[in-house]
């Protein structure tokens, strides 16, 4: 039998190319989302307003707000969505546990903690220095909270990842507290940061972060096909010929990078690791190319559109990470009810 | 063995394998007979499943080693292997909303590197598969619609997606009904005769195994007890050592197949 006696194939249930247009509209409605978002605050800038600060910077008090406040924030949190979001993504595909994201594993509060101490105990300042605190602190985390959850009988259920992710979160939480609570006149910016927030970033603390956090995004793009792989379980993936323990290690420097990142540019923002992934399965089904690629775009914009949406409602300026988990909360219960989720 | 020793690109030499104090596979050696279909069979416990995946370079050896082409699995590395060799496991998993032809496509895994895009020759292996195992029709299917016999035929498909000269399958009838286990061994066989493949497979029915393997082992205790053409096997002495049952041996009075009948 050759391969050209293939006869073609039915087409598959959802059709590929609705698939990719459909990424396409995700990428699409990300500029929109961002002008919205830069023109909310307590000054209304109207488009052609914008577009006139974007052409000719000239240093008046509406182009700097644009340029020193809105666009850092809005650059933040698109790629803080797109990191958190994909990390989860890999950490669900790897694991094979649906609970598993940056925030419920102990990774946000990881790399909280070490920025927090480094800026507490050291006084480091420059978000390009923090961010290496904020990798050691989220690898450190990921080891600690898979060491706890792999201890005992059957080895690292679900369940048990998460309840040592939860137990981590809460120690390093206090922790994170204590040291805030003993320095309360330096640390105001800390504070609100410590919640997950997106004020107040300098334009700085993005262009030396956001390099990295798009790498990690690219990386993860390229690697989704091995992830995919490594998804269906050990014994399948080796069998297939994958070096399992090559590919293990690839995923956890991405999301240490990816959280890593995210996590030093808007403090430990939670829910989009965890439920984004899973609306993104909604949508194209169990292959992690499509979950990957479609979390960054679905991230990005969740994010933009919670920081965003209580300031355009009613101009109470919200840290993000209290909205998302007001909003993330209910959505994520909902969720477990709908899928029925075996965590044992 | 010997009457394989010339043919066989697979052999384990002297292998042991255990977990803990435990051995599973005692000095245990076996020629892989080239081109043909070996059933693995013996009791539980017996080390059915530790040869195959000792075949397939998934466990840690204790002592000896398993060799394809002369070369020691633990030199090639695990791409290169799975070109050559592909395992099913015994209950392998994927997402119930994975769509057949999805599954099948992971088959091409070891032939693909980590930047070259689908090829119509990669999908061109894939419908092959998906016709030889007849899931053609099945591609868009979601694996947690399909029937059993349907959704281990869909499993298969993916091995031979890989494109490798030998199959390793763990047990590929367990818990399907008797027409779905027929078909299963029935597409096995025919993988022997019309594409060259060579298959080693655990499987629990001796008659299945005598009506349809070119060549039966029986394991007992992690050692083997006799291994040969089924006729030669499947004789009341063997079975009572291997598997303690009293059992007299019929004849399909149409071709002389070997049938085994247990009485106790």
């Amino acid at each position: 039998m050759t391969a050209s006696d293939a006869a073609p194939l039915p087409q598959h249930r959802r059709p590929r190319w609705l698939r990719g247009f459909g990424l396409i509209l995700a990428v699409a409605v990300l500029p929109v989302l961002a002008l919205w978002a830069l023109n909310v605050g307590n000054a209304a800038i109207s488009l052609d307003r914008l577009i006139a600060a974007a052409t000719g910077f000239d240093a008046s008090r509406e182009h700097v707000i644009l340029w020193e406040v809105r666009l850092p924030r809005v650059l933040a949190g698109l790629l803080v969505g797109a990191q958190l979001a994909v990390a989860g993504a890999i950490m669900q595909a790897v694991t094979a546990n649906p609970l598993a994201s940056p925030g419920l594993l102990g990774i946000n509060a990881g790399a909280a903690f070490a920025v927090v101490l480094a800026i507490a105990l050291a006084g480091i300042d420059g978000a390009g220095t923090l961010m290496w605190f904020a990798f050691l602190g989220a690898g450190a985390a990921a080891v600690a909270v898979y060491a706890l959850g792999s201890a005992g009988q059957g080895g690292a259920t679900p369940l048990k990842l998460a309840l040592a992710g939860a137990v981590l979160t809460a120690f390093l939480a206090s922790l994170t507290t204590v040291i805030l609570l003993r320095d309360q006149t330096t640390l105001d910016n800390v504070r609100l940061w410590s919640v997950g927030s997106l004020s107040g970033r300098p334009m700085a603390a993005v262009l030396a972060i956001g390099p990295w956090g798009l790498a990690g995004l690219a990386g993860a793009v390229l690697a989704s096909g091995p992830i995919m792989t490594l998804s269906l379980g050990s014994d399948l993936s080796r069998a297939l010929g994958q070096s399992i323990g090559l590919w293990r290690a690839i995923s956890a420097l991405m999301v240490v990078l990816l959280a890593g990142t995210a996590v030093a540019l808007a403090g430990p923002v939670g829910f989009v690791g965890l439920v984004v992934p899973h609306m993104a399965r909604l949508l194209v089904g169990p292959d992690y190319r499509w979950v990957i690629a479609y979390s960054a775009p679905l991230g990005a914009g969740l994010v933009v559109i919670a920081d965003t949406a209580l300031r355009w409602l009613s101009g109470v300026d919200i840290p993000v990470g209290v909205t998302l988990a007001l909003v993330g909360g209910p959505v994520f219960i909902a969720l477990v009810r709908r899928q029925g989720w075996n965590l044992r | 063995m010997s009457d394989a020793a010339g043919t066989a690109r697979l052999r384990a030499h002297a292998i042991s394998v255990g977990y803990r104090s435990r051995d599973v596979l005692h000095d245990l050696t076996l020629a892989v007979p080239t081109g043909q279909f070996t059933a693995l069979l013996g009791p539980n416990g017996s080390g059915k499943s530790t040869l195959l995946r000792a075949f397939a370079g998934l466990t840690t050896l204790r002592a000896g080693e398993v060799t394809l082409d002369g070369h020691a699995l633990s030199t090639l590395s695990r791409r290169r292997l799975a070109q050559y060799l592909s395992l099913l496991p015994q209950t392998p998993h994927a997402p119930d909303d994975l769509a057949v032809g999805d599954l099948v496509a992971q088959g091409r895994y070891p032939h693909r590197r980590l930047f070259t895009p689908w090829s119509s020759q990669d999908q061109a292996i894939c419908n092959d598969a998906m016709r030889l195992t007849d899931v053609d029709d099945l591609a868009a299917r979601p694996l947690g619609r399909l029937s059993g016999g349907q959704r281990q035929r869909a499993w298969i498909a993916m091995t031979l997606a890989q494109s490798a000269d030998i199959l390793l399958l763990d047990e590929p009838t367990t818990y399907l009904d008797i027409a779905h286990q027929l078909d299963i061994l029935d597409l096995l066989r025919r993988l022997v005769r019309d594409q060259g493949k060579t298959i080693v497979a655990v499987l629990h029915d001796i008659n299945h195994a005598a009506r349809f393997a070119d060549r039966i082992c029986l394991l007992k205790e992690g050692r083997i007890v006799s291994s040969g053409a089924p006729r030669d096997i499947i004789q009341p002495d063997s079975l009572k050592e291997v598997f303690s049952i009293e059992a007299t041996i019929l004849h399909d009075p149409q071709d002389g197949v070997p049938v085994c009948v247990a009485r106790r």
